[in-house]
């Protein structure tokens, strides 16, 4: 019977780095997730400017800042709005990557105001 | 749009100016209605000293300096641009900042004002005016729209707005311009 070999202690086994896109993606997806948040953008718009949400992060060691911009459906209260994108983004890419967010800045990029219902192909 | 500071000092300046003219003026009657202890001739002795002085053309000089960078202040303090683009949002704190751009909001609360039956377009910025925040919206009605439906809603557009940036320091000004001619429906025959 071979003999059973024991690992080393996980810290010697080698390291685990998080970048920065990574959690960029993360958080764009979960501001997406946020009732109220709409990618506005499209066509010419979102050629120039890209798609919303968008973020950006700073990952350092196991800490990380985050920016996320995102879109807004009028009349939405946007103090509500971003603080649930603040609390949902920090709290998805801690619970998805283990790194802890120390702060999530979220900026309201457009508002739109749309009463006509998004066309539908029958 | 200026700041209070600089319209202020306008009118204080058009105050001094207008005292200075109408001193000048009071004076000018006086003398020539001879009564004044000059007489009929004006000495000016005293001032052809002045002019005639190795010191005067220096000071002239400085004074000019001076009064031009004053008058280039002024005029720059004219020119300031008014709009904000960023409005903070309550709850920011350590945990991240809240922010929205300002002109998008307006621009939807101007999309909303002309989302009315008798608006023809609206468009909307928001401006510091005299220290004070204020959502300008700016609408073209048609010359046959009711404005009993049109301002109720512009109330409403305005209290939503509140509603959206939940910041009691914003304003909101609705100004209405009649479009010149009735953009007539299309008639099917």
């Amino acid at each position: 019977m071979a003999e059973v070999e024991t690992l080393p202690a996980p810290e010697e086994r080698g390291r685990t780095v998080i970048a920065d896109r990574v959690v960029e993606r993360i958080a764009s997806a979960a501001a997406g997730e946020v009732e109220s948040t709409v990618d506005s953008r499209g066509g010419f718009g979102r050629l120039v400017r890209g798609r919303l949400p968008s973020a950006e992060a700073v990952v350092a060691g196991r800490t990380s800042r985050i920016s996320v911009e995102v879109g807004a459906v009028w009349p939405a209260s946007l103090s509500q709005l971003t603080a649930r994108v603040r609390d949902h983004v920090g709290e998805r890419v801690h619970t998805l990557t283990g790194v802890e967010v120390t702060a999530v800045d979220v900026t309201v990029a457009d508002v739109v105001h749309s009463t006509a219902p998004s066309r539908r192909v029958l | 749009m200026t700041s209070r500071r600089t319209l202020f000092v306008d009118r204080v300046a058009t105050l001094l100016l207008s005292l200075l003219l109408l001193a000048g003026g009071a004076a000018a009657a006086y003398w020539w209605s001879g009564r004044s202890p000059f007489g009929d001739r004006l000495d000016l002795a005293v001032v052809r000293d002045a002019v005639e002085a190795a010191w005067f053309p220096w000071v002239a000089a400085l004074v000019g300096i001076v009064l031009a960078l004053l008058g280039l202040r002024w005029i720059l303090a004219h020119l300031g641009r008014p709009t904000v683009s960023r409005l903070h949002l309550s709850g920011s704190g350590s945990g991240g900042r809240l922010d929205v751009n300002a002109g998008q909001v307006a621009g939807a609360a101007a999309d909303a004002l002309a989302d009315t039956i008798g608006v023809r377009s609206a468009r909307g910025t928001v401006v510091r005016d005299r220290g004070q925040l204020v959502a300008r919206l700016t609408a073209t009605i048609e010359p046959d729209a009711d404005l009993g439906v049109v301002a109720r809603q512009a109330d409403l557009v305005s209290a939503q707005l509140r509603e959206v940036l939940d910041r009691d320091d914003v304003r909101c000004s609705v100004e209405l311009r009649v479009a010149a001619r009735s953009r007539g429906l299309v008639r099917a025959h």
